[in-house]
């Protein structure tokens, strides 16, 4: 039997095989945090991520402090709101990793739903080759070793690791319903996926790699140029919108305060312009 | 972000299979070898190379037919190249690939599954990819990678609050001396509420003309009642007195150049359940005892300049620079991968990260070897003087 002939409608993933794929890392998560007995304390924690978390839920005091953690005084703050909430508290180091590797779980469903784009057939051995793609997806030193660090890494990639998913299940969906004479837009999707995207870089601005292949993966994947463009487009006001809401009201700030929007990059050109800020 | 960023177009090449290898600051800070994208690299390769030769035979494309999409998985694989290729140009550094490294296992198993092989081989290959990459993750200990104390953070509060230490003093600039400035065992105590931070040692490191040392100077200028605040894990220390002494004396010379001098009848310090030793001093202003070089020799001037004018883009982005007492200059490159110091009479002196001791590289004006004849690799990773 032809692999066509197995195809599923991909618009119904098997929700049990989800499911199931998204429960087995989380109990592997779990069980790893448990085997910890707490939390690792980096630099990273003293210096600046707690101090970070403290301005995201108290307000800002770079007008106050002269660059009180280095450098890292000026990076996007929101991401460490929930590590602060939890250490001021009273939440114990293990409490904490616990909550904080939700978004690590969180991961799962989209790793899966992309294997399923891609394999949609329901037999055993397609099961098993998208259960595997998904484990092999977290084989990885530096994913656990983050799950043992109160860094915003996996935190921010969780909004980008979805985009992908949905982007990819999406086109899936309509490259099998164009064969099949049905018109199926993902515009929608594509929008989705450009807030989804732009909130991870604003997050951390080193997801604009991961930005960039979605951008490239959206295009390239398009049947027609018009088709393009309106991806294009959606992608496009996606990003503005969390950019104008999401990014520009801290941006103005650090403007103001660092030098650049951009801090530390930029900042000779971009310090002389802050004095145009409202 | 780019102090892994791999240094002209070979490591560009080669650095997705160094990934592979056991030790510290190849692709990040900590040991965390993966084979997952060097095997979806050399799959791609293989792939594209079988797809010329199908092509040129006039066979079937190697994606199975049969599936309705090829374009989109191309699109996908095209998209994860970009992304690899922009990640590894620019920053290098694996916390911030995080979704490609996430996505490069998935994309190998499934253009594995693409292609017209039997399923055997499908789960051979898998197999043989699951058993090394488990045994790379088993090998690697990824717990405490990121830790720098001995203790974790179990109890529930694990910054005790440092408000008994500093209240006595009731001041209104806290200065941290070093580059960790530990801020953590501050955050949202009463004391941190009504004063301000000065990081001392990164405004200076920012350099004498930066307006981060302005700030510094202007905040410490107009302070009433200033103390200074240090705090260092004791975990590897021998001797917590000995540790003290040494750190009376060490930040004197720091202090000077603002104007600050150190009451030591005043210290007082704690020792932190974490095992970090905080000590906290009244600081008097006094006259500035040591004379602040603002400008470098016009040697060691002109030789930074030329090396930036020769590296261009190898040495992006440029860090702090600072002048040294005697008129050298230092300059900090691509996240502290690389340390110049340019000497008043013109010669070089290059520290990589991982090194401890400054390496002579270029002799300045008694250097009798044309510059115009010379590469900036060979500044930067030496041979030139051999």
């Amino acid at each position: 039997m032809s692999d066509s002939e197995n195809i599923e409608n991909i618009s119904y993933p098997p929700l049990l095989e989800w499911s199931g794929a998204s429960a087995a890392l989380a109990i592997a998560t779990f069980y790893w945090i448990n085997s910890l007995g707490g939390l690792s304390l980096g630099w990273d924690t003293l210096n600046h991520h707690l101090y970070l978390g403290w301005m995201a839920i108290e307000g800002s005091r770079l007008q106050q402090d002269v660059f009180a953690a280095g450098s890292m005084s000026c990076q996007y703050p929101f991401a460490y709101g929930p590590l602060y909430f939890l250490q001021s508290h009273g939440a114990s180091g293990q409490q904490a990793a616990i909550a904080l590797a939700i978004p690590s779980i969180a991961t799962a469903p989209a790793v899966w739903l992309i294997t399923w784009s891609l394999i949609p057939q329901r037999n055993i051995h397609a099961s098993l080759a998208r259960i595997s793609s998904t484990a092999l997806a977290y084989l990885s030193p530096l994913w656990w070793s983050l799950l043992d660090s109160t860094s915003n890494d996996i935190l921010s990639s969780l909004p980008i690791i979805w985009a992908f998913s949905l982007v990819i299940w999406k086109y899936s969906c309509e490259s099998q319903n164009y064969y099949n004479h049905k018109n199926f837009n993902s515009l929608a999707w594509t929008f989705i996926a450009g807030v989804l995207a732009t909130t991870s870089i604003v997050l951390k601005m080193s997801n604009i790699f991961a930005g960039l292949g979605l951008l490239v993966l959206s295009l390239v994947s398009a049947k027609t140029i018009y088709t393009a463009l309106a991806r294009l487009l959606a992608l496009a006001l996606g990003g503005l919108l969390v950019t104008f809401f999401l990014w520009w009201p801290w941006a103005q700030q650090i403007w103001r305060d660092c030098g650049s929007p951009f801090y530390p990059m930029f900042t000779d050109s971009l310090r002389p312009l802050s004095i145009y800020l409202p | 972000m780019s102090r892994f960023r791999p240094d002209g177009f070979y490591e560009l090449l080669t650095r997705t299979f160094e990934i592979l290898e056991f030790q510290a600051g190849v692709y990040v800070e900590i040991i965390a070898p993966d084979l997952r994208p060097a095997a979806l690299v050399l799959l791609i390769s293989l792939c594209l190379l079988w797809i010329t030769w199908a092509r040129r035979k006039d066979k079937d494309s190697i994606i199975s037919s049969h599936i309705k999409n090829q374009r989109l998985l191309i699109s996908i694989l095209l998209g994860w190249s970009v992304s690899w290729i922009s990640w590894l140009l620019v920053s290098g550094n694996g916390r911030y690939a995080i979704p490609m490294l996430i996505f490069s296992g998935p994309f190998f198993s499934l253009l594995l599954w693409r292609l017209p092989i039997r399923k055997d081989w499908f789960w051979l290959v898998l197999t043989v990819i699951f058993g090394a990459q488990g045994m790379l993750l088993n090998s690697s200990s990824p717990s405490q990678g990121w830790s720098m104390l001995k203790t974790r953070w179990a109890a529930p509060d694990p910054f005790p609050s440092i408000q008994s230490l500093l209240s006595p003093f009731e001041p209104d600039v806290i200065i941290t001396p070093q580059s960790q400035t530990m801020m953590a065992l501050m955050v949202n105590t009463p004391i941190a509420k009504s004063s301000q931070f000065v990081a001392l040692d990164f405004a200076q490191a920012m350099g004498n003309y930066s307006p981060e040392h302005s700030k510094a100077m202007k905040t410490i200028n107009q302070s009433q009642r200033p103390i200074l605040l240090d705090s260092f894990s004791l975990d590897f220390a021998l001797n917590k007195n000995i540790i003290y002494n040494i750190w009376q004396r060490r930040y004197e010379n720091l202090l000077n150049q603002y104007g600050l001098s150190i009451d030591e009848s005043s210290c007082r310090n704690k020792i932190s359940p974490l095992n970090v030793m905080q000590i906290a001093c009244k600081l008097t202003h006094t006259k500035i005892k040591s004379t602040l070089v603002i400008n470098p020799a016009p040697q060691a001037k002109y030789s930074m300049e030329r090396l930036i004018r020769l590296c261009g883009n190898s040495l992006w982005p440029l860090g702090a620079k600072h002048v040294l007492q005697d008129g050298s200059l230092v300059q900090i490159f691509r996240e502290s991968r690389y340390t110049f110091i340019a000497t008043i009479d013109g010669s070089l002196y290059v520290r990589r990260r991982q090194d401890i001791n400054f390496e002579l590289r270029w002799l300045g004006h008694n250097d009798t070897r044309p510059w115009e004849s010379i590469q900036c690799n060979q500044i930067i990773n030496g041979g030139w003087l051999n």
